[in-house]
């Protein structure tokens, strides 16, 4: 195994498994992942109570 | 401190335009109502503070989620300013809405948008007559081109000096019953448009202020009884009083009774017998110029430049440097294949975007909403819902996320279980293999049977659906606004695409990276070490593990049951797990399926992978959007039963009818 293995091995691996870890948090958050202001946005993403809009919603 | 600026206004005047133009973000416009369920937050121009972008509404009084999104900001949020963005074109109407803005007594703002439709429409609103009237500034904007708005940026710093809040004159008992109220509650009197918020029976209000002093109640019912009608009912009407009012001092009318191009192509696109037919031209064109005008070919190109300049390139790279095999396939066959068997599929995804929002802002898709509205019906819901069910055509989060719109809640909860049926744009790739394998003359039908066949089932899930959650039979009455048809502009078009496309483009270089490395690993690696046959993989082992339940629906393959089970993560991923299995590139994938697909038991597996279940992210949003864990999973997991049934008879049938 040479060096430059070990450091393709290390870099391909590293970013696999950093990306699909941040992808699968993100995709859990569901909202902001997709929203289209997000490099502007500057409001934090459980800025409004979504659960207690919807418990309102729902009870109408 | 930053000063903070709501931005108000009817649905579809242009909100959003304008917040990108004072922001510079590039949130999604549509030319329809409820493009925004959510509030915004940009930073504007030049450091003068945060504009915050509100769902559109009619009034203060929520009708539906994303409404009460408004009243919630104005009761409980601290902010220094408003924006109030009117459309020329509608002006009495909302005028109601800015009667009820003025009231709050907040340094208020008008932009006067849409001017030119007003126009031609017969209307020419007088700008500095309407501010007299109003007692505030009015800037007349052109929303879309940016005409008229850096003025009005420019004039926000002045916002700062105090403003008397507008005081309509609601009639003795009524003025009698504020006071009372404002005295009861303990409010200050800067605060008399809660008293009458309050009467008007807006729900935030009502709720807040019967929980703080239940007193109040008692003067509500007994104005109620000294007026001998519903007071909102007299509230709306001393507002129109006042919009009727102001309009009268401020509009140079022209009568008209030239119709205009809008009345014309609506005559023809919402026509009750043609509109249905020629939504599904408008598709089928659509699919055509996408799979085999210019998205083919143009995918033809970049996956001849994956496989042949980057693949060679990477293998030279990689033996000058001294790379193991393991590492060389691990880039070629997993890396390169995987990431590079979605990315061919980027032209063509461009290509729909583009023709989606051309449509989106030209104005049409509004009134598909009114084509579907007779078949929404006939399930329980309204054209409403249709929406939130195009959007999802995009991608289904935030299709269901615009099922706020709905104002029922059932139809938004019906709305959101038929919403993944949607064929969204990760499953594009799928298709392109597929149909482009199979049946490459006929392409964009295949395509646009598909998204007819999401509709179809949606509609009898939608049906099921309201059944089920029915109460009593009540369906609500669909009224939306139909916006004027307008020639797209180039840059609105260019952005809305550019914001469509680039998360595809962003999630190929991340997730499907990663996933492709991971399929990659499982492929190469099995219970007898690595580099193993890949019949005896993991992968296999693992897909092994469903294909006997798919061999009725003709494709009952390890490699099928591993694509399925990845694709739940994303749908792309079903062609990357694809091109990694048969370490191939993209246009020689088609060869490899040939051995192991028919065309019969292709449309099986396409019809399958549109229905099956819906992705990790829509699951996600579905849980968020329903708030309960028990329909999150009816939600996610009927569509595996629908899907199976649907293939299984599309296999069975067409074997029985003699197809292959």
């Amino acid at each position: 195994m040479h060096g430059i293995d070990i450091l393709i091995g290390l870099l391909v691996f590293g970013y696999a498994g950093f990306s699909l870890i941040r992808f699968t948090k993100k995709a859990k958050k569901g909202k902001c992942a997709t929203c289209e202001v997000e490099s502007t946005c500057q409001t934090a993403c459980d800025d409004v109570n979504w659960d207690k809009v919807i418990a309102e919603a729902l009870k109408k | 401190m930053t000063q903070k600026i709501a931005l108000l206004g009817n649905p579809n005047t242009g909100k959003t335009s304008l917040f990108n133009r004072l922001t510079g973000s590039y949130a999604h416009v549509g030319n329809w109502s409820g493009v925004t369920v959510d509030k915004k937050v940009g930073k504007l121009h030049g450091n003068r503070g945060q504009l915050i972008d509100l769902p559109g509404v009619y009034d203060l009084d929520p009708l539906s989620a994303d409404e009460a999104v408004v009243a919630r900001f104005l009761m409980e949020e601290s902010f220094d300013g408003m924006i109030n963005i009117i459309d020329a074109s509608q002006l009495e109407r909302n005028l109601q809405l800015t009667a009820q803005l003025l009231e709050i007594g907040k340094p208020i703002q008008i932009g006067l948008n849409m001017m030119d439709v007003a126009r031609t429409r017969g209307t020419t609103i007088d700008a500095e007559a309407l501010a007299k009237e109003l007692g505030v500034d009015v800037f007349p904007i052109v929303a879309r081109t940016g005409d008229g708005c850096e003025v009005l940026l420019s004039s926000i710093p002045e916002a700062a000096k105090k403003y008397t809040p507008l005081r309509i004159d609601y009639g003795q008992k009524t003025e009698q019953a504020i006071t009372a109220i404002i005295e009861i509650a303990d409010l200050q009197e800067q605060e008399r448009w809660m008293a009458v918020q309050y009467l008007a029976g807006n729900r935030v209000f009502v709720e807040y202020l019967e929980k703080k002093s239940p007193r109040i109640i008692e003067v509500r019912k007994e104005l109620e009884r000294q007026l001998g009608r519903f007071i909102h009912a007299h509230i709306t009407e001393c507002r129109r009083n006042w919009a009727v009012a102001i309009r009268a001092g401020s509009v140079v009318e022209e009568k008209s009774d030239r119709k205009t191009w809008t009345d014309r192509i609506d005559a023809v696109v919402t026509h009750p017998i043609l509109g249905l037919p020629i939504f599904f031209a408008v598709l089928y064109v659509l699919f055509h110029v996408t799979f085999n005008w210019i998205g083919a070919p143009l995918s033809d190109l970049l996956g001849a430049f994956i496989e042949g300049p980057i693949s060679t390139g990477v293998v030279f790279v990689l033996t000058q440097l001294g790379a193991s095999g393991f590492i060389q396939d691990l880039l070629i066959d997993g890396v390169i294949a995987g990431v590079g068997g979605v990315l061919v599929f980027v032209p063509q995804i461009f290509v729909l975007f583009f023709f989606i929002s051309f449509l989106e802002d030209s104005g049409y898709m509004a009134r598909v909403a009114i084509v579907m509205d007779r078949f929404m019906q006939m399930v329980g819901l309204n054209g409403k819902s249709f929406i939130p069910m195009i959007i999802g055509f995009g991608c289904n989060v935030p299709g269901i996320m615009a099922a706020r719109s709905v104002e029922e809640e059932r139809e938004r909860l019906v709305t959101i279980f038929i919403s993944p049926f949607m064929s969204c744009s990760a499953r594009l790739p799928i298709y392109a293999v597929f149909a482009g394998s199979f049946f490459a003359s006929n392409q964009a039908m295949i395509v646009l049977s598909l998204y007819i066949l999401g509709i179809v089932l949606a509609l009898l899930a939608a049906k099921v659906f309201s059944k089920v959650l029915a109460a009593e039979e009540a369906t609500s009455l669909f009224l939306v606004e139909q916006p004027p048809y307008r020639v797209p502009q180039g840059l609105t078009l260019w952005r809305s695409t550019w914001q469509k496309g680039k998360g595809f483009v962003r999630k190929a270089g991340t997730f499907i990276f990663g996933g492709s490395v991971v399929i990659w690993l499982l492929a190469y690696t099995g219970p007898g070490g690595f580099n193993v046959n890949m019949n005896d993989s993991f992968l296999a082992m693992i897909g092994g593990l469903i294909a006997m339940l798919l061999i009725p629906l003709g494709f009952g393959t390890w490699q099928a049951g591993a694509a399925l089970i990845t694709g739940f993560l994303a749908k792309e991923v079903v062609v990357s797990t694809m091109a990694i299995i048969y370490a191939v590139n993209e246009s020689e994938l088609g060869r490899q399926l040939a051995g192991q697909f028919t065309p019969l038991s292709a449309y099986s597996f396409m019809a399958f992978v549109l229905l099956y279940v819906p992705c990790l992210a829509t699951v996600a949003v579905i849980r968020r959007e329903v708030g309960s864990a028990k329909w999150t999973w009816i939600a996610s997991l009927y569509g595996l039963f629908v899907a199976y049934g649907i293939s299984f008879l599309i296999y069975q049938t067409g074997h029985a009818l003699g197809f292959s």
